[in-house]
C-alpha cells in the first residue's frame, strides 16, 4: 500500500509507539484557483455536450444520436431527389414542387426538436436536483443565475447545432447540385442566414421552456410529459378553436403554443410561407403579436427558471 | 388470492401522488376547456368523432398511459425498490397483470369522463349524442388500457420505456402514419378509431375497420406477454 | 421468534460464474454454506453484491449451479417462502409508512395473520416509535431496519444481507449483531457481505473471502488470519536509494531477505502488519524517501491489506 509509505505525522519513537497517524489524506491545494468564468465556461461547455450524450454513457448517447440521424433524413433525401430528378427529361419543373426547403424545413423536423427538447432538458436540470448535487455548485465560485443562464445556454446551443445540421447538408448539396458550385453558394446564401436566424429563436424559445419546465419537475416522467404537453397540445387545442373560425377570444389559445408562435414569428420576420396542418391560425392574430410572445416567453423562462433556483435550498 | 389487490393497492398508493395527480388531472382537464371554449363561440360542431380523435386519441391519451404505465412498475425498477417485491413467493405474471391493471383504470379513469364531457360539450343538437359518447367513450376505454399495457411492456424492456414511448406515439403514430399509411395497422390509434367505427360507424372513419378488435386483442395480449416474460428474467445488478 | 419451518437451511453455490458481456463479476465460485452466520468479505467491486443477487434469483447464473435449500434460485419465485433478501440500495416505498411496507411483506407471503407478523417483525427490529411515520422521512439506519423487517417477516431459513451494517449507528449495530446471532441460534442459515473486517470478526464464524470474483478464501476466520501471518509475504519498494534501504530492512527480524532487482526492491517478510508498520519508520532512519511500497501479488494478501489498512 502505498498510503503507508509516507512519512508519519506523529513522529513517535517505536520503543514507545502505541500509535501513529499517517497524513494519507486531507491535502492542501496550493495551484491557482479558476474562478467564476471559468466555472460558467465549464458548465456550458458539460451542459452542451451531455446534450448530445458526449461524456456520458453509451446509453444517454441513443436518444441525441437517433434524432440527429432523423432531422438529417429529410435532407437528404430532398438532395438525392433533387439528384434525380435532374436525370428525368423535363424533370426540372418539379425541382420547385418539391416538399422540403430551406424556408420549410425547420418546421419540417418540428417534431423531432420537441423530442429533442423532451428527451434531453429533464437530464440537465433534474440529476443535479435529484442527485442533491446543486449544494456542490452553489459552493463554488459559481452564482445561482450563472448555473441557471449557464446550462440554459448550453442547452440552446445544443437545439441550435442540432437543426443546423441538416440546413448545412442541405446547404452543400444545393451548392453542388449547381453547375457553378460558387454561384449555387451564392444564390442559398439569403435563405442559409435566415435558416441561421430562425433555428437561434427556435432553440431560444424552446430549449428556454423545455428547461423551466424541468427545472420544477426533478423527477424525469414528469418534465417529459409536461415539456410535451406544453408544446404540442396548445397547438392542436388552437387548431380547434380558431378552425371554427368565429372565435373571437380563441383566436389568441394560438400565442400559448410555442410552435404556432415560432412559424408566426417566422412569417413575420423571414416571411416564411404559412404552410403546416393549421396555416389558417396564423393569420388569426396580428404579425407583430408573434415576436412579441417569442421575446416574453425566451426571457420569462430565464427569469422564472432563475427564481426556481434562488428559491431552492440546495 | 390476495395478492393482486395487494400489489394494485400499493401501486395505486405510488402512483396517486400529489403533484402527478393534479399534472394528470390538468392534461384530462384540456378536452373539456376546448369543449367550453367551443360552446361559448357556437352551438356545437359535426366532426365530435375526428376533433376528439385529434385531441384525446392522438396525445393526451398516449401521454396519459405512457406517464402511468412507465411509473407503474419501470419508475420502481429503475430506483430498485421494485426488489422488494421481486423477492416475494407471487408469480411474476400477477406482478405484471396488477400494475397493467391500475395503471390503465387509472388512465380511463381519467380519460373517458372528459372524452365523454367533452362529446357532450361538442356535439350539435340534434345529433346522435349517446352513439357519439358511447363509442367514444368504449374506444378511449379499450385504448387506456392497451396503451398502459404497452407502455409497461417498453419500462421492462428498456431504462428509456419513456422515450421510446413518446416516440411510438408521436413519431409512429403521428408522423409515419401520414407519411406510410401502412403502419396503421399497427398502431393503436387506428385501433381505437376502429372500436369507436365498430360501435357507431358514423362518428369516425377507419382504416382497420373490423379487424380493430382482433388487433388490439392481439397487442394487448403480446405486451402482456412480453412483459411478464421479461420480468419474470429480470436482472438485478449491484453496485459492484 | 419460532424455530424455523421449511426446507434445509443450505446455501449452495456449484462452480458459479457471472460475466456482464467481457467483464467477469464471479468467476467459478464454489461454496456450501448451513446454519449460521457467514460473512462474505471482500473489498467494494469484489462480486459480493453479484454473488448476493444469485442467490436471491435476481441475477441468472453464467454458468454453474446455484441452489437455495435445494432449489434453484433462478426464475423460482418459490424459494422467496423460505429466503429473506436484505437488499444494499436503500430504495424503498417512500410513500408507504415503516408498518404498511412490512404488512405489505407479510401480505404477499400470504401470512395467515399479516398485522401480527408484522408488528413482531417491527418488534424484532426496534423500530415500534417510527412504524407509523411515512419510509420517505426515515435515517440511513431506520431505512435498513425496516428493509430487514420486510425481509424477517416470514420466518425464513435463509436470510441474505447486502452490507446490512451501513448507516447504522454503533448502538443498532450492537442491536442487529444480537439480532442476527440469535437468529443463528434458531438454526437459520444467515449470509451477509461486508468491506469492513471489524464487523466480520465480530460476528462471523465463518467467512468467505471474496477478491476479483473469486473465492480466495473460506473457512474460520481465525484460521484464515493464521494460515496467512505463517506464509512469508513479499513486498515490492521503489525509494530513492534502493541499496541502502535494503540494508537497514535486513537489520530488521521482521525481514527475512530482500534482493535488488530492475531499480526496485523485493522484501521478503514473516509477517503482513509488521512489515507495514515498520517500513516508514526503516526508511526515514535510513534518510531514505520511498516512492512505492506494494505488496506483489493480488491475492489474498492484498484483499487482508486492503481490510486491515483501514483499522
Amino acid at each position: 500500500m502505498t498510503a503507508d509509505a509516507t512519512v508519519p505525522v506523529i513522529a513517535a519513537t517505536p520503543a514507545a509507539e502505541t500509535g501513529s497517524i499517517y497524513d494519507i489524506g486531507y491535502r492542501k491545494y496550493e495551484g491557482p484557483r479558476l474562478g467564476r468564468a471559468h466555472a460558467i465556461r465549464s458548465l456550458f461547455s458539460h451542459s452542451l455536450r451531455s446534450s448530445f450524450g458526449i461524456g456520458r454513457g453509451g446509453r444517454a448517447k441513443i436518444a441525441p444520436i437517433t434524432l440527429g440521424v432523423l432531422v438529417c433524413i429529410p435532407a437528404l433525401a430532398i438532395v438525392a431527389a433533387q439528384a434525380l430528378i435532374r436525370q428525368i427529361p423535363g424533370g426540372q419543373g418539379f425541382e420547385g414542387q418539391l416538399p422540403v426547403r430551406f424556408d420549410t424545413y425547420a418546421s419540417t423536423i418540428g417534431i423531432f426538436v420537441v423530442l429533442f427538447c423532451a428527451a434531453q432538458a429533464p437530464d440537465l436540470f433534474g440529476r443535479d436536483q435529484r442527485h442533491s448535487l446543486l449544494s456542490l455548485y452553489f459552493s463554488r465560485a459559481l452564482r445561482r443565475e450563472d448555473y441557471v443562464l449557464a446550462r440554459m445556454a448550453g442547452f440552446a446551443v445544443a437545439i441550435f447545432i442540432l437543426q443546423m445540421l441538416p440546413q448545412v447538408l442541405l446547404f452543400v448539396g444545393q451548392a453542388l447540385l449547381a453547375t457553378d458550385v460558387l454561384q449555387g453558394m451564392i444564390d442559398n446564401l439569403h435563405p442559409m442566414a435566415a435558416a441561421i436566424a430562425q433555428a437561434a429563436l427556435t432553440a431560444g424559445l424552446l430549449g428556454g421552456l423545455s428547461m423551466a419546465v424541468s427545472a420544477f419537475t426533478p423527477r424525469r416522467a414528469y418534465a417529459v410529459a409536461g415539456i410535451i404537453a406544453l408544446f404540442i397540445i396548445p397547438s392542436i387545442v388552437a387548431g380547434i378553436v380558431v378552425g371554427l373560425g368565429s372565435a373571437d377570444v380563441g383566436r389568441w389559445l394560438v400565442l400559448l403554443s410555442p410552435t404556432s408562435v415560432l412559424d408566426g414569428t417566422n412569417a413575420f420576420l423571414f416571411d416564411t410561407p404559412r404552410i403546416g396542418q393549421f396555416q389558417g391560425y396564423l393569420d388569426a392574430v396580428p404579425d407583430i403579436a408573434f415576436l412579441v410572445t417569442a421575446a416574453g416567453g425566451i426571457a420569462g423562462s430565464i427569469a422564472i427558471t432563475i427564481r426556481r433556483f434562488k428559491g431552492l435550498t440546495a | 388470492m390476495t395478492i393482486f389487490p395487494e400489489v394494485a393497492r400499493v401501486t395505486l398508493r405510488a402512483l396517486v401522488g400529489r403533484r402527478r395527480t393534479v399534472l394528470m388531472l390538468l392534461l384530462a382537464g384540456v378536452p373539456i376547456l376546448v369543449g367550453l371554449l367551443v360552446r361559448a363561440n357556437s352551438d356545437g360542431i359535426a366532426e365530435v368523432g375526428p376533433t376528439l380523435d385529434g385531441l384525446v386519441v392522438r396525445i393526451i391519451l398516449p401521454l396519459v398511459a405512457l406517464v402511468f404505465g412507465t411509473a407503474a412498475l419501470g419508475s420502481e425498477l429503475e430506483d430498485g425498490s421494485a426488489v422488494h417485491l421481486l423477492t416475494k413467493p407471487i408469480s411474476r405474471t400477477t406482478i405484471v397483470l396488477a400494475k397493467v391493471a391500475v395503471a390503465g383504470t387509472l388512465t380511463a379513469a381519467l380519460t373517458v369522463p372528459s372524452t365523454i364531457v367533452t362529446a357532450i360539450l361538442l356535439a350539435e343538437p340534434g345529433a346522435d349524442v349517446v352513439g357519439i359518447t358511447v363509442s367514444l367513450g368504449i374506444g378511449v376505454f379499450a385504448g387506456s388500457y392497451l396503451y398502459a399495457s404497452i407502455f409497461a411492456a417498453l419500462s421492462i424492456l428498456t431504462s428509456r420505456g419513456l422515450l421510446l414511448g413518446l416516440g411510438y406515439a408521436l413519431i409512429w403514430e403521428g408522423l409515419l402514419a401520414g407519411l406510410l399509411p401502412g403502419t396503421q395497422v399497427f398502431s393503436v390509434r387506428e385501433y381505437v378509431r376502429g372500436i369507436v367505427h365498430l360501435v357507431s360507424p358514423s362518428v369516425i372513419d377507419s382504416v382497420v375497420g373490423n379487424a380493430a378488435v382482433p388487433y388490439a386483442a392481439i397487442a394487448l395480449v403480446a405486451a402482456l406477454a412480453i412483459a411478464s416474460y421479461r420480468l419474470a428474467t429480470y436482472e438485478v445488478r449491484g453496485s459492484d | 421468534m419460532t424455530a424455523p419451518a421449511g426446507p434445509p437451511a443450505a446455501i449452495v453455490l456449484e462452480r458459479a460464474s457471472r460475466w456482464y458481456g467481457n467483464v467477469v463479476a464471479v468467476n467459478d465460485v464454489s461454496f456450501s454454506v448451513g446454519a449460521g452466520i457467514t460473512s462474505l468479505l471482500g473489498p467494494n467491486g469484489a462480486g459480493k453484491t453479484t454473488i448476493l443477487h444469485m442467490l436471491a434469483g435476481l441475477l441468472r447464473p453464467s454458468a454453474g449451479r446455484v441452489l437455495l435449500g435445494g432449489q434453484p434460485a433462478w426464475r423460482n419465485p418459490a424459494v422467496y417462502r423460505f429466503v429473506g433478501l436484505v437488499p444494499e440500495r436503500e430504495a424503498v416505498y417512500d410513500f408507504l409508512t415503516g408498518r404498511e411496507f412490512v404488512e405489505m411483506c407479510a401480505k404477499l407471503q400470504r401470512l395467515p395473520d399479516p398485522a401480527a407478523a408484522a408488528a413482531r417483525a417491527i418488534a424484532t427490529v426496534d423500530l415500534e416509535p417510527a412504524a407509523g411515520r411515512a419510509i420517505g422521512t426515515y435515517s440511513k439506519g431506520m431505512r435498513q431496519r425496516v428493509k430487514i423487517a420486510g425481509a424477517l417477516v416470514h420466518d425464513p431459513t435463509i436470510l441474505l444481507l447486502d452490507e446490512p451494517f451501513n448507516g447504522m449507528d454503533p448502538r443498532q449495530r450492537l442491536h442487529m449483531i444480537e439480532l442476527l446471532r440469535s437468529m443463528a441460534a434458531q438454526g437459520r442459515a444467515i449470509l451477509f457481505s461486508s468491506h469492513i473486517l471489524e464487523e466480520v470478526e465480530r460476528l462471523a464464524e465463518q467467512v468467505l473471502v471474496i477478491n476479483a470474483g473469486r473465492l480466495a478464501a473460506a473457512g474460520d476466520y481465525r484460521q484464515i488470519r493464521r494460515l496467512m501471518t505463517d506464509r512469508p509475504h513479499t513486498f515490492v519498494v521503489r525509494s530513492s536509494d534502493n541499496r541502502r534501504l535494503a540494508a537497514a530492512f535486513l537489520a530488521e527480524p521482521a525481514v527475512f531477505g530482500a534482493e535488488l532487482q530492475d531499480g526496485r526492491l523485493n522484501v521478503r517478510v514473516a509477517e503482513f502488519s509488521g512489515f507495514t508498520r515498520i517500513v516508514a519508520r526503516v526508511a526515514r532512519d535510513a534518510a531514505v524517501t520511498l516512492y512505492e511500497v506494494a505488496p506483489t501479488d493480488d491475492s489474498l494478501e492484498s484483499v487482508f491489506a486492503y481490510l486491515t489498512s483501514r483499522r
